[in-house]
């Protein structure tokens, strides 16, 4: 009897703890649904990033931050901002396929031409999917954003780009993070960085380095002095960040940096995969990854893999912007190994005696960055204009960028007796506990994005004790931004009757990825050999040397009408 | 007579429909998307909306243009082709030795381990593999392993290596799914009368003589069905575990269509190019089944129709 009952209770139990977990299962496939959709403020502007990476901008505190709660205070307007990783391409094209359900927002790359994220901004556009800022402008007087779509961007990208003819006239993105002028364009700081205390060891001078073949030398005397990490680790000698990010700048004496994938030799416009230098390229970094001097894992780590390496100062030479190795690394091996920072070296010149890297050669303003759209299923457009035009205004943009005046920030006079911004002692002195201290804050951080133009030289003022960071000088001023005015060669691409079948040519020969097969090749012969099976493929039934003709020929009829042209 | 059938057994009918009904949504209906081959497809228009492609044939003109096409069917050939061969015996050969263990607990506990990589994604099982494999810091308990066997003192990232890379794929694919494949080997052998056994050793037979008389012949329609589906297979080498593990330095052998159709499709929105290539795996896919289930029908007795 007993034993019956105790088996009916079991049961009961059982059956008791089957129907809460069916419950749960259905409550969450209803909430996935979207059954129970999340109540929101009719004033929260809602963004998302599809831009991979940059969850480091998120604030600490989305809903309670100083910066956040200034805006809610001052326009009534809350952000609430979704970081979406993986590639940006991918995730807008999936967005827009599915037709419907988009974000209210989207922040993500504009650079233009066939790149697919481009491609699939266009798509939506077309599609009616975006919503016409140049109404939204006109209908909620936002007067801070009236130049956005030419101030700081290059004038064949508001020709071909901003202008393009299937936005029939209208704008649709906003450009993000441009300068006001050419002479505040931003400085991205690319160049090859060594270990401080490696250089200072090895008694080399940072502008003795210029060459690529220096820079492979210093490597050399690196890995003989078999310098370790900060637990005690043999170093790896050279590397890069995520995905190989930028080895470009180890190679920097075989590219001829300019504006297209054309270049000029002996008075003929060639595809740079053509050119010889790419053989010395090719020849040099084999060489370079054979002798186990460069990282071979670079190519294929993630940015996180790259984050480990460099964290514990195990990499001698680096390469990427000032400010990704900076960001990276100031609130950990800075701050608890400062004689492991990397300093610059160069000016390491191009193919070219050029003093530039990449992105320091530009056009009269910004072409390709990042943008912002606005898409037709947004629930408050005018909480959205609402809030770009502030953040917008040099009251807002000092806010987003530089925190609350008089506790975050203060004005001061600079060198020049002029009143520029400069942080709190306070704001150093709590940044020097915690590297964060700014995302706790909300500064630089979410409210950043939907700034069109940027005072970049006043940021890098007023963010450093003391002025600009010296090292961020210093690499400046290696490799300054070189403006030059004109229409890119490519812009003209969509007029060459076979352009289907060269872009499906090399998409399908995806360069950056063979390339770096090249140079992880077994010998030199064979990366070589590869470069050659590269070139047939790239030129087969002469879709390249077809195209070729073409380019030059238009290229010459434009330069012949008056026309400046860059490539 | 069908309707008395079904009148008579609709519970049973009424078990498949849920199955029939996942066909038709997640097999079925998309294969409208096989039209995106034939247009010049815009997100705008949408699959019916979008202008037919002039010539019709012009994206599998583009498709056959890629130089690397090519390399790529072979890189799918020789990929599936080995992870057919090797990873389709392992779980019969893991059901036999389980079937023929007399230590119970053992089996259950062995059972409930070479299950468990089945159930974590590719992702997982890769992290792990390169926890194993890495040589920076300290390195890898498994790279110090064979760097103490071969000698290896270089830094040398196996994970990365061009001539590790088919090991590595065979290695994972029996890991991840030899454990949850065996299961319906075991089933199929638990159906076997035991007084074949029985018999069979009173008349003297030895244990590989009974496991090759009575235990294969068994489960012999299983294997042939199993066979056959897998045929199908062989025109995809699998998308996430060669994504994960294609780097630079292995691409010439890793470079296959699932990759492509991914890239080109996802990443780069060129769903016209992506919808061939899908378009020609699923007919190579098919032939292969059709071909396969001839042969087979006309040695064995055993077929899928």
């Amino acid at each position: 009897m007993k034993k019956g009952v105790k088996k009916m209770r079991k049961r009961r139990m059982w059956k008791c703890l089957v129907m809460m977990l069916s419950c749960v299962a259905l409550a969450l496939s209803l909430g996935g649904c979207n059954f129970f959709e999340e109540e929101v403020s009719e004033e929260t502007v809602h963004i998302s990033v599809m831009w991979d990476g940059l969850a480091y901008l998120d604030a600490e505190d989305q809903e309670n931050n100083a910066v956040g709660n200034k805006i809610r205070e001052e326009i009534g307007v809350d952000v609430e901002v979704t970081f979406i990783n993986g590639s940006e391409a991918e995730n807008l094209t999936r967005t827009f396929a599915a037709g419907e359900n988009f974000p209210d927002v989207i922040m993500c790359p504009y650079w233009g031409g066939s790149d697919a994220s481009s491609a699939a901004i266009r798509e939506a556009a077309k599609a009616g999917y975006l919503l016409d800022l140049d109404a939204l402008i006109e209908e909620y007087d936002c007067e801070n954003l009236e130049t956005a779509f030419e101030q700081g961007v290059s004038s064949d990208f508001v020709e071909y780009e901003l202008g393009a003819e299937e936005f029939g006239g209208k704008h649709y993105i906003l450009p993000m993070h441009t300068p006001y002028s050419m002479e505040e364009a931003k400085n991205f700081g690319y160049t090859v960085y060594c270990r401080k205390d490696i250089l200072e060891d090895l008694g080399v001078e940072p502008e003795s380095i210029t060459s690529s073949q220096d820079v492979y030398e210093l490597a050399k005397k690196i890995d003989a002095g078999n310098y370790k990490d900060i637990n005690g680790n043999k170093i790896i000698t050279a590397s890069t960040w995520g995905n190989g990010w930028s080895y470009e700048c180890y190679l920097n004496s075989f590219k001829k940096r300019g504006f297209t994938n054309l270049v000029k030799e002996n008075d003929t416009y060639i595809w740079n995969a053509m050119s010889e230098n790419l053989d010395a390229e090719v020849a040099f970094m084999n060489e370079f990854v054979n002798s186990g001097l460069f990282d071979i894992s670079a190519f294929s780590q993630n940015s996180t893999q790259a984050l480990q390496k460099h964290i514990v100062g195990g990499v001698g030479l680096t390469a990427a912007t000032y400010e990704h190795i900076y960001e990276s690394l100031a609130g950990n091996l800075y701050k608890t190994n400062p004689e492991m920072r990397y300093v610059p070296l160069g000016p390491i010149l191009d193919a070219n005696g050029n003093a530039a890297m990449p992105d320091t050669i530009q056009d009269d303003g910004r072409y390709g960055f990042a943008v912002l759209i606005i898409t037709n299923e947004c629930k408050n457009p005018q909480a959205v204009m609402k809030y770009l035009d502030y953040i917008n205004s040099e009251e807002g943009k000092r806010l987003v960028y530089l925190g609350i005046e008089g506790e975050d920030w203060d004005f001061v006079e600079n060198e020049e007796g002029e009143q520029v911004p400069q942080m709190t002692e306070q704001y150093f002195a709590e940044t020097e506990k915690n590297y964060d201290y700014k995302y706790t804050r909300g500064i630089n951080s979410i409210y950043t994005l939907g700034v069109s133009r940027v005072h970049w030289n006043e940021l890098s003022y007023a963010m450093n004790e003391g002025g600009e960071d010296i090292y961020y000088t210093q690499v400046k001023e290696m490799y300054p931004v070189q403006s030059y005015t004109g229409t890119r060669a490519n812009n003209f691409d969509d007029d060459y009757p076979e352009i289907d079948t060269l872009r499906n040519r090399l998409a399908a020969l995806d360069y950056s990825t063979i390339v770096t097969q090249m140079y992880t090749a077994a010998d030199t012969a064979s990366a070589l050999e590869k470069l050659e099976q590269y070139r047939e493929k790239l030129n087969k039934e002469n879709v390249l040397s077809d195209y070729l003709t073409w380019i030059s020929k238009t290229i010459q009829e434009q330069e012949d009408s008056g026309r400046q042209i860059l490539y | 007579m069908i309707k008395k059938r079904i009148k008579k057994k609709w519970m049973k009918y009424l078990f498949v429909l849920p199955a029939l009904i996942w066909f038709f949504v997640f097999c079925y209906l998309p294969m409208g998307g096989i039209l995106i081959a034939f247009k010049d497809f815009s997100i705008a228009d949408g699959i019916f909306g979008s202008e037919w492609s002039d010539p019709l044939f012009k994206n599998f003109t583009m498709f056959l243009d890629n130089p690397n096409l090519f390399p790529m069917v072979r890189n799918t050939i020789t990929v599936s082709l080995l992870k057919l061969l090797t990873g389709f015996p392992a779980p019969i050969i893991f059901a036999i030795i389980l079937n023929e263990c007399v230590y119970k607990r053992f089996v259950g506990v062995a059972q409930i381990i070479s299950y468990l990589p089945f159930l974590v994604s590719w992702v997982v099982v890769l992290a792990i593999l390169n926890s194993l494999l890495t040589p920076t810091g300290q390195g890898g308990p498994l790279y110090s392993l064979i760097c103490w066997i071969t000698g290896n003192e270089n830094v040398t990232y196996y994970l990365l290596q061009e001539n590790w890379f088919l090991p590595l794929v065979i290695f994972t694919n029996i890991w991840k799914g030899v454990g949850w494949s065996s299961i319906i080997y075991l089933a199929s052998m638990k159906t076997i009368n035991p007084e074949l056994y029985e018999a069979a050793s009173i008349d003297g037979a030895n244990r590989f003589q009974r496991i090759a008389n009575i235990t294969l012949p068994g489960i012999l329609p299983t294997v042939c069905m199993l066979f056959i589906m897998n045929l199908g297979s062989l025109a995809s080498a699998g998308y996430e575990q060669i994504y994960l593990l294609q780097s630079p330095n292995n691409l010439e052998l890793s470079n296959v269509l699932d990759v492509f159709i991914i890239t080109s499709g996802l990443e780069n929105g060129n769903y016209e190019i992506a919808t061939v290539a899908g378009l020609f795996q699923s007919v190579f896919a098919l032939i292969l089944v059709v071909t396969g289930n001839t042969i087979i029908k006309k040695v064995s007795e055993n077929s899928l129709w």
